[in-house]
């Protein structure tokens, strides 16, 4: 599904990079907006040598990364499509580093172990021992509860009888009088 | 009329609310489409505001006063600002959506809930035009009567519990709130907004009405520690108090702290600050590993709720450190600028966030993420929004979460990059929770029959969501109209941070 597309932008790619080279990469097409420090300047260095985007291209078939290349060709061609024994073996040779690559590195695993599960673990951490207990449990519904408590035993003392309402006065009354005889020494 | 515009915009949807209420049970249709009419005549007169109101102006614009309790010389004025204007639109925008939102959903005395969500929307229009600290006050707490019959009848089945909670906690901070304002009365003899602004306070004064607004705003925020409330409620409001809730009533909070805290008080702001951007960095790093376990998705988007809203009072408040100890007034700006349109994207952002979580409820009546999965291979078009929200909610540069979270995280490396550091903690975790969340509800195969039987989105949906994703799309590719219309009073906000009363 995706083919077509990749051919459609790939033809003008090869053309817009032949036409516009020299401009974009040694001239001065972006004018001042990218800045290459004089030391670090490999672009500049690469312009000095350039003479025209075909040349470059051919000049390229005529260096080792390209024979590297090529000779990466041949040797998996050759294991893969006409000897895949070789690529058993090769691997039980070398099979601590076969299970390293293969598991790249198990930084994947980590980094899975650590940031994924240790935070959901520190969210659950925070929701039920912050959220849940201490600002609900303790703060919110604790004072609610608290106050419940209080209210409930305080209830008791309105129990609905006269004597203990005229009772409760006499005490007042006595309280206050004696506040006042108090204070009048 | 133009004299008017602002008290027609608060009492209209209030006065239509009579007439959606009459209609009563025997004509829902009747209710509904008069409350529609309502919504849509409200949102039209305040986009005169556009026009009315001139951005190139400092100072409150479009004024009313008239004294309204003579003894106590408490004035019904009105006015408003750039800032004022932006979620003004907001609310009359949200306003509609909710309504359409809520159509078929609600079957249970629909008349009712459409005059609540009128109520309510005159209500915070009212919050965001007040100019006098006892009428702020007034429609500040009249805001919970129908926010709290809206989770109280039309809630889940924690309801009761929800709404005591909402309200319990809301109120008592703004009792603090009231006992601030009734002592600077004692001082200035005034409630007006302005004269409270250049009445001179010492240090000592300062802090305790800091503190005092700190704890009213902090609520309504939220922030943390004092954030509970939300998730709870949330969970059990019907999806258009959701959607109410988290795209116009937690702007309060940030709104209050702008005219109270910053302009009251500014010395204790600037000795608090510390206070308050800690607070911000524990609700974007704390909260965002909170909403990455939940397993109720409103409760997830609550608590992102939480965390986006952290930006807010950071945007804020890092302004002032950059004004008073760096004298960097243009970050400064850059910062609060960034709070304000967090603020109108996250509107946007979490009412469309709980209106696609309300599409999914009202297919399967379950908001357990666990049930769901597979969601895209019946409801394609729904995961097209869906998806585009959650990009918007964790802050893709394009949708209009990105803008104010750079802004502020640029300003905060400007005062300090360790602050911006963990502000830039959001990007990762809100992705985390976020494509987490999308994952588990769209991908996958479907396991559970039930999501298999699931239509896609209908007109009226499409059309609710379609209206947020333009306006997510149309703030996230060219901001400027919205940064244009509140740069003035931002401007003018950062020079007061710079006065000194003591």
């Amino acid at each position: 599904m995706v083919t077509l597309p990749l051919i459609l932008l790939a033809i003008p790619s090869l053309f817009v990079g032949m036409f516009t080279v020299k401009p974009m990469l040694f001239g001065g097409w972006f004018g001042g907006a990218v800045h290459v420090n004089e030391a670090n300047d490999v672009l500049g260095e690469i312009g000095k040598e350039f003479d025209g985007s075909l040349a470059m291209a051919l000049h390229g078939f005529t260096q080792l990364p390209f024979f590297l290349v090529l000779a990466a060709l041949v040797i998996t061609t050759y294991i893969y499509l006409f000897n895949p024994a070789v690529a058993d073996k090769i691997k039980s040779a070398l099979k601590p580093f076969w299970t390293i690559l293969d598991r790249r590195y198990w930084v994947d695993d980590i980094y899975f172990a650590i940031f994924a599960r240790g935070g959901v673990a520190l969210g659950r951490m925070f929701w039920k021992g912050g959220d849940a207990a201490v600002i609900d449990g303790v703060l919110i519904d604790g004072s609610a509860s608290t106050i419940q408590r209080i209210a409930s035993g305080v209830r008791r003392l309105q129990s609905g009888y006269l004597y203990h309402y005229a009772f409760a006065m006499i005490l007042g009354l006595i309280l206050l009088l004696g506040g006042y005889w108090l204070i009048g020494q | 009329m133009f004299n008017h515009l602002l008290s027609l915009l608060i009492w209209l949807p209030i006065a239509g609310a009579v007439p959606v209420l009459l209609a009563g049970s025997g004509r829902p249709n009747t209710a509904r489409w008069l409350a529609l009419l309502m919504a849509i005549l409200t949102f039209v007169i305040s986009l005169f505001l556009i026009p009315q109101y001139n951005p190139d102006v400092t100072g409150m614009q479009l004024v009313e006063s008239h004294l309204w309790i003579e003894a106590l010389n408490v004035h019904y004025s009105l006015g408003v600002d750039g800032i004022s204007v932006a979620l003004i639109l907001l609310t009359t925008f949200v306003g509609i959506l909710v309504i359409v939102g809520a159509w078929e959903v609600i079957q249970d005395k629909p008349h009712q809930y459409m005059a609540a969500m009128l109520v309510l929307e005159g209500l915070m229009i009212g919050v965001f035009c007040a100019t006098d600290a006892l009428l702020f006050y007034v429609f500040f707490e009249a805001m919970l009567i129908p926010m709290f019959i809206l989770i109280g009848i039309w809630g889940g089945p924690r309801r009761v519990y929800a709404t005591l909670k909402f309200f319990i906690y809301t109120f008592l901070g703004s009792i603090f709130m009231l006992i601030g304002l009734i002592y600077l009365y004692l001082k200035a003899g005034t409630f007006d907004l302005h004269t409270l602004a250049t009445l001179p306070l010492t240090m000592q004064e300062q802090s305790w009405l800091f503190f005092a607004f700190l704890i009213a705003f902090a609520v309504k925020v939220p922030m943390v520690p004092v954030h509970t409330w939300l998730p709870d409620a949330h969970v059990e409001a019907p999806t258009g108090g959701s959607v109410v809730l988290a795209a116009v009533m937690l702007k309060i909070g940030g709104y209050g702290f702008l005219r109270f805290s910053l302009p009251i008080v500014p010395d204790a702001s600037m000795h608090f600050a510390w206070l308050v951007i800690l607070l911000s960095l524990i609700a974007v790093v704390y909260i965002g590993y909170v909403a990455l376990v939940q397993e109720d998705m409103k409760k997830l988007v609550a608590y992102s709720s939480v965390a986006h809203m952290g930006f807010v009072t950071l945007g804020i408040f890092i302004a002032f450190m950059l004004v008073r100890e760096q004298g960097n007034t243009d970050a400064a700006r850059l910062g609060m600028q960034g709070a304000m349109v967090q603020m109108i994207s996250h509107g946007f952002v979490s009412g469309a966030m709980f209106s696609c979580i309300g599409v999914l409820y009202d297919r399967l009546h379950t908001r357990s993420i666990k049930d769901y999965g597979g969601v895209i291979n019946v409801m394609p078009w729904f995961g097209f929004f869906y998806v585009l929200f959650a990009m918007a909610n964790c802050g893709l540069p394009g949708t209009s979460g990105f803008v104010g979270e750079f802004m502020v995280i640029l300003a905060s490396f400007s005062a300090n990059p360790w602050i911006a550091l963990f502000a830039a903690f959001t990007l990762i975790i809100g992705a985390a929770y976020t494509l987490w969340l999308v994952k588990r509800v769209l991908w996958g195969d479907i396991t559970n029959p039930h999501v298999a039987e699931m239509k896609d989105i209908n007109g009226r949906e499409v059309l609710v969501l379609g209206a947020f994703a333009a306006l997510v799309l149309a703030v996230g590719i060219w901001p400027q109209p919205l940064t244009h219309l509140m740069d003035s009073s931002v401007a003018q906000l950062v020079q007061v941070l710079a006065v000194h009363k003591v």
